[in-house]
């Protein structure tokens, strides 16, 4: 094959529409995702801090902002990224500390970090939006 | 004594690297929920509260502490995803510019917000 000789030793084989991650691997991805978002929020926040530490009229002009459509909108999509980021973030110091290392207990962390996830983000969307 | 035996050298800054990313996220854990645990308890709805709440000088401390730790560690979360995806190293080093830049200047910003 070209592609082996190009690469010099070993097949690749990159179809990422093929290639089936573990759900510990899909997590992975989804926490570097999240991750990428989150840094996007930055600076709405410390505007936010910026609005609310600015006097009487900015505090109100901040609840204005939250309470707003696109402030709930923003609030609820950051509040659901930083959950999953979390989640999969104590997965991770868990690991750290050499809990679910075996495969199976790997996998079934990373199924409750989804399904708490979701959980999470029923009862903040429930808060935020009734 | 051979390079990289007992001597870790510069690839020695990535454990630096791992042990800050950890250390900043779960002070930023511990901030969130002592936070929410703090608003649960007495709501900030009025600008008196709200006062109240941010002219102590352990909240000014803890809230720069957590954004200089989300700083930081998203200064690293992006620096570990450009290293993956991003090869050609101009492009890389372009970024990660922007990345420093935008770290710093909103570290300035926030300092400015919280201390005066």
């Amino acid at each position: 094959m070209a592609n082996m000789k190009k690469a010099g030793l070993r097949p690749v084989f990159l179809n990422l529409l093929q290639i089936r991650l573990p759900h510990g691997g899909v997590l992975s991805i989804v926490h570097r995702v999240t991750g990428v978002l989150l840094v996007l929020a930055i600076p709405l926040f410390i505007y936010l801090l910026q609005l609310l530490n600015s006097g009487t009229d900015g505090f109100s002009q901040a609840l204005a902002l939250l309470h707003g459509l696109p402030g709930k909108i923003f609030l609820s999509l950051t509040v659901w990224v930083l959950i999953q980021h979390s989640l999969s973030g104590i997965r991770h110091l868990m690991m750290d500390m050499g809990i679910s290392y075996d495969k199976n207990i790997a996998r079934k962390t990373a199924d409750t970090v989804f399904a708490l996830g979701l959980l999470m983000v029923i009862v903040t969307g429930v808060a935020i939006w009734l | 004594m051979a390079v990289g035996m007992s001597e870790r050298g510069s690839l020695h800054s990535g454990l630096g690297e791992w042990v800050v990313q950890r250390l900043t996220a779960v002070y930023m854990l511990f901030f969130i929920v002592i936070a929410l645990i703090r608003l649960s308890i007495s709501p900030v709805s009025t600008h008196a509260d709200w006062l109240l709440l941010s002219s102590g000088l352990l909240f000014q401390i803890a809230l720069l502490l957590f954004i200089f730790s989300l700083l930081a560690h998203a200064w690293l979360g992006l620096k570990s995803v450009f290293l993956d995806y991003i090869h050609p190293w101009r492009l890389r080093f372009l970024l990660l510019m922007v990345v420093a830049l935008f770290v710093f200047a909103t570290g300035v910003w926030a300092l400015l917000i919280v201390i005066t």
